[in-house]
């Protein structure tokens, strides 16, 4: 690959200037001074990748305007478009390193193996630098999502639950193969550190966790421990969960791949990339596809949010137990009220309809009474 | 080479920023988009629903008054998102007298709401105050989405109450794996959602439908307005289509157990065996003519949901139309929006018998 981390070069200056000239244009289209813009120096220092360039350049775009940034439908659909253009600069420039990529194949002569494997091992290298980026994105807000469904839960329960586990997980003998095995992209290898992780907890502390404890404060012990536990088993499960979505992508990747002979020889033009972006998602909206339909992901999500809502259930057990010592009422008790509501709104609508009922027939039975000739 | 990729990812980023720019600004100043663009009247109100008017255009009235039952997970004015793509607007200008049902966003204290409190209260309180109101001794009823489906229970439940029946979209067989939501739905375990979270929240739902096209819906179409974001119109109907997709109120708990534990899950209204307050839901009680409309291309309701409606009920006056449109395409697409109002108009006029002159309704509390 060339090109990309050269600097600085003439396309490099060429860069400085359209970006200067945008930032202008914003500019005068607020009517203000760009104070905090970036000098060339320091966009020197910026990661030389469309990506981060366009990572630093909504930096400076929010840095410039918080004052006007209203909180709205405007700015939320806006923030979801920008996230999008996050994805597509980062596939941008991983296109842009397997064309340079390509460039090295000779198409006077068949390649050898070795220069296939090689030239797919750096493809798929750059591949999973890129799906790393796009994981982040998607799972952040996954988590988002499923943490307000599962709302009220104490995340920083994690930090506690780490604490308890580190020790273990330090002396695992199999930690260093599969840290080793993360660290070259193979993020399959999550699930066998969770796997690792479920196991030797449950083992352990897990069943101190649940184990009854005794004293005067007993039963908030145990509460305690039983959240503490079902927030590791719910994280296991998420572990589970990511390792599965990630390895479909793995998997997308390969089918992406295998399509992507089809731009060999090709102008590298964005209309070139415009189509490569089509096939990548739409092979990946394929792929998923297939793994949404199976029940190998159905069980996993059954499993994921059934872990996720046990965890929820817990701690609202000890939050209802830690009520009782105030005058605040608890999650049961308004239940009760909700329920209370609820049957006495059901009775004033039958009564109101009774009501209803009675008045017609005493409307309609006047003229029931006078005969139709009178 | 080397240099044709560098410019192509000048140019491709520029381009970029570039259209990101011009949408910035006019974006930002946007807090909120309207909820319906058909002027109208709330004419009843209970609890958290109220109803709205909309009165019908023209000369060729339909003698009995449509009530449009939408569903529970999305809000109603998708029928009438903007000024050109507004069913509810077509449908008064084909002379419909119409009523909408608008659900409002349960709460906590709605927790305990059942299917009973939707049907025999809600509905048929709202079914009732138009027949008093209009003096027409039935209404036309169309449900929309799972609203079908809760129409489609009243209708059996009160076939002297309804007209016509008119089903969009509606989910009415759900034993298939035609679709995604009907096979991730027999793995659900909505017992302990609900024993736990109680109101189902529309966020978790909102999460479920974007992953019926994650790549599509989460990064493609954002990708895909970027070249449209200097048009002013483009913008203003994806915002307001923004807005509606995620506009999502949360599921009262116990309707929503009800409703994808015995239809979702055990397919009990397609086998005769549903139950409703003490009651069995025959749908051979539906002797009124139905309309039942679908999307072909339908990811949220399959084609396969919504056609056995025919066989199942109790009349043979069934008329089956399915359009080439998606889910949202039967609300949005200019197909739908020219075709489905004449259609559904003159078909219900066909079916309405006279009604006695009244004025119109006045709002109750």
């Amino acid at each position: 690959m060339t090109g990309s981390t050269d600097r600085p070069n003439e396309w490099m200056a060429q860069w400085l200037k359209m970006q200067e000239s945008l930032m202008k244009e914003w500019a005068l289209s607020l009517g203000k001074m760009m104070k905090s813009q970036a000098s060339p120096q320091e966009w020197m220092k910026m990661s030389m990748t469309p990506g981060g360039l366009y990572e630093q350049w909504a930096k400076t775009l929010a840095d410039l305007t918080p004052e006007r940034e209203t909180e709205g439908l405007g700015k939320q659909v806006y923030n979801r478009i920008a996230s999008s253009s996050k994805v597509y600069m980062d596939l941008l420039n991983f296109w842009a390193k397997a064309m340079s990529t390509m460039k090295a194949v000779p198409l006077d002569r068949t390649l050898t193996a070795e220069e296939i494997g090689e030239f797919r091992n750096q493809w798929m290298k750059n591949y999973r630098r890129f799906m790393e980026t796009l994981w982040g994105s998607m799972q952040a807000g996954d988590d988002e999502s499923l943490g307000r469904v599962l709302d009220g839960a104490t995340l920083s329960a994690s930090d506690f639950t780490w604490g308890l586990v580190e020790p273990i997980m330090k002396n695992m003998a199999q930690m260093p193969d599969i840290v080793q095995k993360i660290s070259r992209g193979d993020t399959s290898a999550v699930l066998d550190l969770g796997g690792i992780f479920a196991k030797n907890y449950e083992d352990t502390v897990g069943r101190a966790m649940i184990a009854p404890s005794l004293g005067y404060f007993n039963q908030l012990n145990e509460k305690i421990g039983q959240t503490v536990h079902a927030y590791a088993r719910f994280n296991t499960a998420k572990n589970a969960f990511n390792s599965m979505m990630y390895g479909t992508g793995l998997r997308a990747a390969e089918k992406v791949y295998q399509r992507s002979s089809e731009f060999i020889g090709k102008e590298p033009t964005p209309e070139t990339f415009k189509a490569f972006y089509r096939l990548w998602w739409t092979v990946n909206e394929e792929t998923y596809h297939e793994l949404l339909r199976s029940e190998e992901f159905a069980t996993m999500t059954r499993d994921m949010i059934t872990r996720g809502l046990l965890f929820r259930k817990w701690v609202d057990e000890l939050v209802d137990h830690l009520l009782k010592f105030t005058n605040i009422p608890g999650k049961k008790d308004m239940d009760e009220i909700y329920k209370t509501i609820w049957e006495l709104r059901r009775e004033v609508r039958t009564q109101k309809r009774a009501v209803k009922a009675l008045e017609k027939q005493l409307a309609v039975k006047p003229k029931r009474k006078k005969p139709p000739s009178e | 080479m080397a240099e044709n990729i560098m410019e192509t990812m000048m140019q491709e980023s520029a381009r970029v920023q570039q259209k990101l720019l011009k949408g910035f600004e006019s974006m930002m100043q946007i807090r909120d988009m309207e909820e319906g663009v058909t002027p109208r009247e709330v004419v009843y109100r209970e609890d958290k629903i109220q109803v709205f008017h909309y009165k019908p255009e023209g000369e060729d009235i339909c003698p009995v008054p449509l009530l449009i039952v939408y569903a529970l997970v999305n809000r109603q004015y998708m029928m009438d998102i903007q000024d050109n793509l507004s069913l509810f607007r077509k449908l008064i200008g084909q002379g419909l007298d119409l009523y909408v049902i608008e659900w409002g966003y349960p709460s906590k204290m709605d927790k305990y709401l059942t299917m009973e409190d939707y049907i025999d209260g809600y509905i048929n309180n709202v079914v009732d105050f138009i027949r008093e109101s209009t003096g027409s001794e039935k209404v036309n009823i169309l449900g929309v989405c799972q609203g079908g489906a809760l129409s489609t229970i009243y209708a059996a439940l009160y076939p002297d109450k309804v007209q016509n029946l008119v089903v969009m979209v509606a989910p009415i067989d759900l034993d298939t794996t035609d679709g995604l939501l009907q096979v991730w739905a027999k793995f659900f375990d909505v017992d302990l959602m609900v024993d736990t979270i109680g109101n189902v929240p529309g966020d978790f739902l909102n999460l479920v439908f974007l992953w019926l096209k994650p790549f599509q819906l989460i990064i493609d179409k954002y990708v895909g307005l970027l070249d449209r974001l200097d048009d002013p119109e483009t913008v203003k109907y994806f915002l307001r289509m923004e807005k509606w997709i995620f506009d999502s109120p949360d599921q009262a708990g116990e309707t929503f157990r009800k409703y994808v534990k015995e239809l979702f899950q055990e397919n009990l209204l397609c086998k005769g065996e549903f139950k409703l307050g003490g009651r069995t839901v025959d749908l051979r009680n539906i002797t009124m003519p139905v309309l039942n409309l679908f999307g072909e291309q339908d990811h949220l309701v399959p084609p396969y949901c919504s056609k056995p409606l025919a066989d199942l009920v109790g009349t043979k006056d069934v008329t089956t139309i399915a359009y080439p449109v998606g889910h949202i395409g039967m609300y949005v697409s200019s197909k739908a929006q020219k075709e489905m109002p004449p259609t559904v108009a003159n078909w219900l006029k066909e079916r309405s018998a006279p009604r006695k002159a009244k004025g119109p309704g006045k709002e109750k509390s």
